[in-house]
């Protein structure tokens, strides 16, 4: 099929194009799904070699399933962040014990378009708030970022994390609360004014 | 107020910022795509049958799949088998229903109509 035409399909039709053989649908949901996997796992691994072999090992699952896939059943991209976030458990329990890691791999910032000094800010930026998200338990880490980074509604996290609607929420809230916490001592690196009362950004 | 909208212009600032897999990575990707998908061979075979196959298989499905139709052949050969045959060991059967010794071929088993054409 034209690359043209696959690229208003939808991830469910294109997983059952690949399971019929289509090379080209393989290349459209990699380029669609894996830099989503990618920050994600990123953000609750803080470490960009262990995000990048889950990411892989989540696509390849994906691959796998294809060609049982039941159309309609869930959204391919709510069934991936799922792997993803077992297989990011499963890594943090694997190295519990292991001292020294540095957990401060944030997502890459583009610089293109702006300037380097912004983008050096926003690196910062990204920088203290990785920091300040790989201090929260793994599970308000989950339902943050999957709530306001990766933007998902709460009834889909309901899905990845198998729970409840109002857990969700109550689970997020707790979240962002520890995470504002956590960054008020951080205003600097934010870059933030910490002599300006009027604007505090986070408490 | 201005705190939760501080940390909300963050994380809205860190949900844009897009995350690009590395050229390597995405070939890992794609090279275990190619290697697990499944062969173009499965899906001819898994192709929906046409004309007098597809018919086939409707019917053989309607009948309830292919065990119930082949009782059903069976029954229909041993019928045939019956009727051409007419062995002696089915004779008593006959006598038994006719009430008398006929041979099976002369026995009438639709009954007769003519009572519903006659007017009182």
């Amino acid at each position: 099929m034209p690359r043209d035409t696959l690229d208003e399909v939808s991830d469910d039709t294109l997983l059952v194009l690949y399971a019929n053989g289509d090379a080209a649908a393989a290349r459209l949901l990699t380029a669609r799904l894996s830099p989503r996997v990618l920050g994600y796992a990123t953000r609750l691994l803080a470490d960009r070699a262990e995000a990048e072999d889950v990411t892989q090992e989540a696509m390849l699952r994906l691959w796998r399933i294809a060609p049982q896939w039941r159309s309609g059943e869930a959204q391919v991209s709510t069934w991936l962040y799922r792997v993803a976030t077992n297989l990011c458990t499963d890594l943090k329990r694997s190295r519990r014990g292991r001292a020294g890691l540095a957990l401060d791999d944030a997502p890459d910032v583009a610089a293109s378009g702006e300037s380097a000094l912004a983008a050096l800010m926003q690196a910062d930026r990204m920088t203290a708030l990785q920091r300040a998200l790989s201090q929260l338990p793994d599970r308000q880490r989950q339902a943050v970022v999957l709530r306001h980074i990766e933007g998902l509604a709460n009834p889909q996290i309901g899905q990845i994390m198998d729970l409840g609607v109002e857990a969700v929420e109550s689970l997020t809230a707790r979240g962002k609360r520890a995470l504002a916490a956590i960054l008020a001592g951080r205003k600097a690196d934010l870059g933030y004014d910490d002599d300006d009362d009027d604007r505090e950004a986070v408490r | 107020m201005t705190d939760v909208l501080d940390l909300d212009a963050l994380l809205a600032e860190a949900a844009g910022v897009r995350t690009d897999p590395s050229a390597a990575l995405t070939a890992r990707i794609l090279a275990d795509a190619a290697a697990v998908q499944p062969p173009l061979a499965n899906v001819a075979a898994a192709r929906p049958r046409l004309g007098l196959r597809r018919w086939v298989g409707d019917l053989v499905a309607g009948l309830g799949g292919g065990r119930a139709v082949a009782g059903l052949s069976l029954a229909g050969v041993t019928g045939l088998f019956l009727g051409v045959v007419d062995p002696a060991a089915l004779q008593s059967i006959t006598t038994l229903v006719a009430g008398e010794t006929v041979l099976a071929a002369q026995m009438d088993l639709l009954p007769a109509t003519d009572i519903l054409w006659t007017e009182n």
